[in-house]
């Protein structure tokens, strides 16, 4: 490992080839100049790409609040038509799920494919090109859904003529960037968050064609819709978070991740077995008993992979929680670690046919699904942003306060929302069940918890406004000179309180 | 260790995969859902009515299935007459199951809810018929001018919830909806060759009306 | 109808089947070999040798034995910020 003078070293990593080289790639590590190297060659496309996500965070954070004070005050901007809650909800979830996560998402993946393949990106300005053109499709498809043009199936709103091709379009192009830096790769072994993200590309084109086919219709139009939705939560938002945590935390924490085979069994095991999972969220509706069968197999197979990820996860960082102390970005992603075990279960625990006749239908679904795409992808997409930002910019974050201000306010927020929305939930289907009950008393049972939810997403508000600002200070205040201290000089987090 | 697991997990899913090729697909292909007599394609006016839903996101709060009474409390609510199966759906497209509760289930609302009138005004403003709902109103399905011609309908609201001044007019957007909304029953029996059932059913007529 | 819903069975087969590929390539091309390697790739030269403000006086010792002698925090060190 000892290797004098960089200059040599840089032309070993460099130019070796994978097969018949003398060098044993695993062996040699990159230095802090290489590192930064390979970062200058996705800085462009990841900086737009963030940009956009953040921006898409602040839409859709609107549209959310909008919809959450519209359970509470229903006539509230009642007669808009453009903001009737049919359409302010749908808009909000694609703002988040295609607008902020799948920017984000972009962003991370070309981050993290030159320094795992050790080279640099190929093709970034497809890699640009591809961001630009989904965020103008996904744009394209929010305005039109506000003025009524729909898909009309979930997480499939977008018209699938006027925005859908260029979602397909844009992210063929970034995959098309990834894979060709794949295959240009400087490595001989792939490292587990390549096969996270290289996979979840491919995977996103299948699924997002399928669903928005417009051949089906009756119950396969209920199947495809599902498998589409569910699919496109543990192939696409899951697959690229796990690669980014299991880059990062190890990294951050400065050990390797306690069971490296353990996390090539999650990964097999969910690329195998995850696209039977989705008939879950049609329980007790029309369905064949071997589509039952096969869904509670697919499940508890997944069980595999969510232990897998679990216990590597908490066996990387246990006896090390002091150093969430010491780095924001740890912070955001050991909670999304967390929630990502926690909603996986939870969900595997909703699919008993005991719980679902409670669960379904109701609020609960909301928290849960909150508890995923929130305390999971979105923390996890604050984590590494927060890591990778100031490497691109070449300072660190202004403020440690907005940080702290920022955290505690999103997560205190999604804690009150997935708790209190959670409950009301469950005492809303216990009320539907009870068929002595008027259906009234399910809608009283969860007006409360509707109005924590209100509250709870007021405070993530003010996260979010407080965490685009300080973006926008440390972009602004930035150098673009990259500086030669070693990597950890940005993992070391802000200013420290005064006194 | 790691290879053996490994490929254990592939020789899983190569008997997972060739199960589904052999057995499950070629079953797949050889049945079809037949629509039943019992029901009617959507006219054009109920189709359209059926695009304001969609168009208006009635979805997200609305469910249409009814669950099996083994199961759940859905028949015991009054939300249908049996269980839903797959041929209640045949001319549905997209389909419009739901997913959500916050109102109640539809799939039977024509059955339960026959009065068009009682649906302009629940659309117009929900809480003039029912104080508690959180509904949202939909005044833009409607029109609201000085005085209406001989040929449009005028809408009558409760003095709490109408205009201070002017009609309130029905457009072919409302009568559409409402018209959808009546053709909603899937009361109609299904024979006992009615296929898909959830596992536990008891011998007796599957999902036959009793 | 679902039971009969071809296109679900063939898209789980599309998304199913290249990942068995895929792993048999990988058993082949030695990518479940020499983990302990792959696992450290993503460290960067002497990133395993910072001393870390958070580690128990045990972690430090077992960190010096794997890796060599540690070394100290970079110009200010390792601040907290929570």
């Amino acid at each position: 490992m000892a290797v004098e003078g960089s200059t040599r070293q840089e032309n070993v990593v460099d130019n070796a080839t994978r097969s018949g080289s003398v060098i044993d790639h695993s062996k040699v590590r990159v230095n802090v100049a290489q590192a930064a190297r390979l970062d200058r060659s996705s800085r462009l496309p990841v900086l737009v790409g963030f940009t956009l996500a953040i921006i898409w965070l602040l839409e859709g954070t609107l549209l959310g609040d909008i919809a959450s004070f519209k359970f509470d005050f229903p006539d509230f901007l009642g007669s808009q038509e453009y903001l009737t809650f049919g359409r302010v909800r749908p808009a909000h979830l694609n703002a988040m799920i295609y607008g902020w996560a799948s920017s984000a998402m972009f962003a991370v993946s070309l981050w993290m494919m030159p320094r795992l393949c050790r080279t640099e990106l190929r093709w970034p300005g497809i890699a640009l090109g591809g961001i630009i053109v989904w965020n103008i499709g996904v744009y394209i498809g929010i305005i039109l859904l506000l003025a009524g043009v729909t898909d009309g199936l979930e997480w499939l709103e977008m018209d699938n003529r006027m925005a859908d091709p260029l979602l397909v379009i844009g992210a063929a192009m970034v995959g098309a960037s990834i894979w060709r830096t794949l295959a240009a790769r400087n490595v001989h072994h792939l490292y587990v968050s390549v096969w996270y993200v290289a996979a979840s590309y491919p995977w996103l084109a299948i699924i997002f064609i399928a669903g928005n086919l417009p051949i089906f219709q009756g119950v396969e139009s209920a199947a495809i819709n599902w498998f589409y939705g569910h699919n496109a939560l543990g192939l696409w938002l899951t697959t690229i978070n796990l690669g980014l945590i299991y880059y990062l935390l190890p990294k951050i924490v400065g050990r390797p991740i306690y069971s490296y085979w353990l996390s090539l069994i999650g990964f097999w095991g969910l690329a195998l077995f995850y696209s039977l999972n989705g008939m879950h969220h049609l329980i007790g509706g029309p369905m064949p008993s071997w589509m039952i069968a096969t869904s509670i197999t697919a499940s508890i197979l997944m069980v595999i992979p969510v232990v897998a990820v679990g216990i590597n996860q908490h066996m990387t960082i246990a006896g090390r929680f002091g150093a969430l102390r010491y780095s924001p970005a740890l912070t955001f992603l050991v909670l999304a670690a967390m929630a990502y075990t926690a909603v996986s279960l939870q969900g595997i625990l909703t699919a008993l046919v005991n719980v679902n006749r409670v669960t379904h239908f109701t609020h609960w679904t909301i928290a849960h699904s909150h508890l995923g795409v929130y305390m999971f992808v979105t923390m996890s997409l604050f984590g590494g942003i927060y890591y990778i930002l100031p490497r691109l910019i070449g300072r660190e974050w202004p403020s440690a306060n907005m940080i702290r201000a920022h955290f505690l306010l999103v997560g205190l927020g999604m804690v009150i929302y997935v708790v209190t929305l959670g409950g009301g939930g469950v005492m809303q289907g216990l009320r539907m069940l009870d068929p002595t009950l008027p259906f009234q008393a399910s809608v009283e049972a969860a007006k409360p918890w509707l109005l924590t939810r209100s509250f709870a997403a007021v405070l993530i508000s003010i996260g979010h406004v407080i965490f685009a600002a300080h973006a926008l200070m440390l972009v602004m205040r930035g150098r673009s000179s990259v500086p030669e201290d070693p990597p950890f000089f940005f993992v070391r987090p802000v200013l420290v309180r005064n006194g | 260790m790691t290879r053996a697991i490994i490929l254990f997990l592939g020789a899983m899913a190569t008997l997972l995969f060739a199960l589904i090729i052999l057995i499950i697909l070629p079953n797949a292909m050889l049945s079809k859902v037949k629509a039943p007599p019992g029901l009617k394609p959507y006219t054009q006016e109920e189709l359209l009515g059926r695009q304001v839903y969609i168009r208006n996101g009635c979805v997200y709060c609305h469910s249409q299935q009814v669950r099996d009474p083994t199961f759940t409390t859905d028949v015991a609510r009054g939300w249908g007459s049996r269980p839903s199966v797959p041929a209640d759906y045949v001319y549905d497209k997209p389909h419009l199951l739901g997913t959500m509760r916050t109102g109640p289930d539809l799939i039977n609302v024509g059955v339960r809810l026959p009065d068009a009138q009682w649906h302009l005004l629940h659309l117009y403003q929900p809480r003039a018929l029912v104080p508690w709902s959180i509904m949202p109103p939909y005044p833009f399905l409607f029109e609201h001018k000085e005085t209406a011609t001989p040929d449009e309908t005028v809408l009558t609201i409760p003095e709490a919830f109408g205009p201070k001044s002017g009609v309130v007019v029905v457009t072919d957007e409302a009568k559409a909806l409402v018209a959808y909304l009546l053709a909603l029953k899937r009361d109609y029996p299904v024979n006992a060759q009615a296929p898909v059932q959830p596992e536990g059913e008891t011998g007796e007529g599957e999902g036959a009306n009793k | 109808m679902f039971a009969n819903s071809i296109s679900v069975i063939l898209l789980g087969l599309i998304i199913g089947l290249p990942p068995l590929l895929f792993l048999a390539w990988g058993l082949r091309n030695g990518q479940f070999e020499n983990l302990d390697e792959t696992s450290e790739a993503i460290f960067e030269e002497e990133e395993l040798r910072y001393l870390r403000p958070w580690e128990k006086p045990r972690q430090v010792s077992e960190r010096m034995q794997k890796y060599g002698k540690l070394l100290p925090a970079q110009p200010e060190g390792w601040r907290k910020w929570l």
